[in-house]
């Protein structure tokens, strides 16, 4: 028959496997560190190749990435904001800048999206800052910043 | 005269319903937005929902900026269907958390269930078996 300790290597991996499945089964669909991110991408839709100088009301063409992963369905606003080089923003204030566009999703847990931006800058600038702030509507209609944002530094010429 | 009238208004009426500015589709989506997070509480898988929700908010911010009334009759639409899904959604969502408490009860209760049967009755069939598997040996003298 089965040998004493073989036997028991069975009853250890046996053990094991149960105790692990039922951690996954207990543990499905919990979220323990939720989070949202946003992403700038290039005209490319890849990390890299973004403009540095372009001319005024010149078509600046990026992306955007949005994930969601809060453990629940999210509507996000992303604010456009032109700022300069004394415009302040991190993860607990926005920006105090002239927001010149906004965009809209709905995204579902684990869900990510990829959003077309196209912005033009009306006036020459140096050191101009094109800011993404990401922000949440909740059920009870406030907007809350996320303090999540990314920006880009652009030099805007006359010609 | 009068059917004629009735009829005007019945042809008129769909249409002067479905003309909805977008802030009204806007509040519609918001609103539909809040029952999904609702039925999300409640178990319901929102993914699709949320999905179309969003082409919907899509096609309203389109019709916003290009002024497309066909876009906003279509996000009308789907924001309608979306509604409609929510109440099965939630269904869907209580039967696979009773599922999911059920196993999760059942699971460990079988697990114990089994270690007591082959603590008591283990032993008993072991020989049982082991007996049988040698009924047919002959012991031979050396």
């Amino acid at each position: 028959m089965i040998d004493e300790e073989v036997a028991a290597v069975i009853i250890a991996i046996t053990v094991v496997a149960a105790v692990f499945s039922y951690s996954q089964l207990l543990m499905e669909g919990r979220v323990t560190e939720p989070f949202s991110a946003i992403g700038l991408l290039g005209p490319e839709m890849k990390i890299g190749g973004y403009p540095r100088t372009v001319r005024v009301n010149e078509t600046i063409d990026l992306y955007l990435f949005i994930d969601n992963h809060e453990g629940r369905i999210t509507y996000y606003m992303i604010k456009a904001k032109l700022g300069n080089k004394s415009t302040t923003v991190n993860s607990t204030i926005p920006a105090k800048a002239q927001v010149i566009a906004t965009y809209e999703t709905i995204l579902a847990h684990g869900q990510n999206k990829t959003i077309p931006v196209t912005l033009r800058v009306g006036r020459p600038m140096t050191n101009a800052r094109l800011i993404f702030e990401l922000w949440s509507l909740y059920e009870n209609n406030t907007l809350k910043y996320t303090g999540r944002w990314v920006h880009l530094w652009l030099n805007v010429t006359k010609t | 005269m009068r059917t004629n009238i009735a009829l005007l208004i019945l042809l008129i009426l769909p249409l002067a319903l479905t003309a909805l500015p977008e802030t009204e589709l806007k509040h519609r989506i918001y609103e539909v937005y809040r029952l999904l997070v609702e039925a999300e509480k409640e178990g319901a898988d929102t993914s699709s929902a949320a999905s179309m929700l969003d082409r919907a908010l899509q096609l309203v911010l389109k019709a916003e900026s290009r002024g497309d009334r066909a876009s906003l009759l279509e996000a009308e639409n789907i924001i309608s269907e979306v509604e409609s899904m929510i109440p099965r959604l939630i269904e869907e969502g209580r039967v696979r958390v009773i599922i999911r408490t059920t196993t999760l009860i059942a699971f460990p209760l079988t697990l114990l269930v089994a270690g007591v049967i082959t603590y008591i009755y283990g032993p008993k069939l072991l020989w049982r078996l082991w007996l049988r598997y040698r009924r047919e040996w002959k012991v031979r003298k050396r």
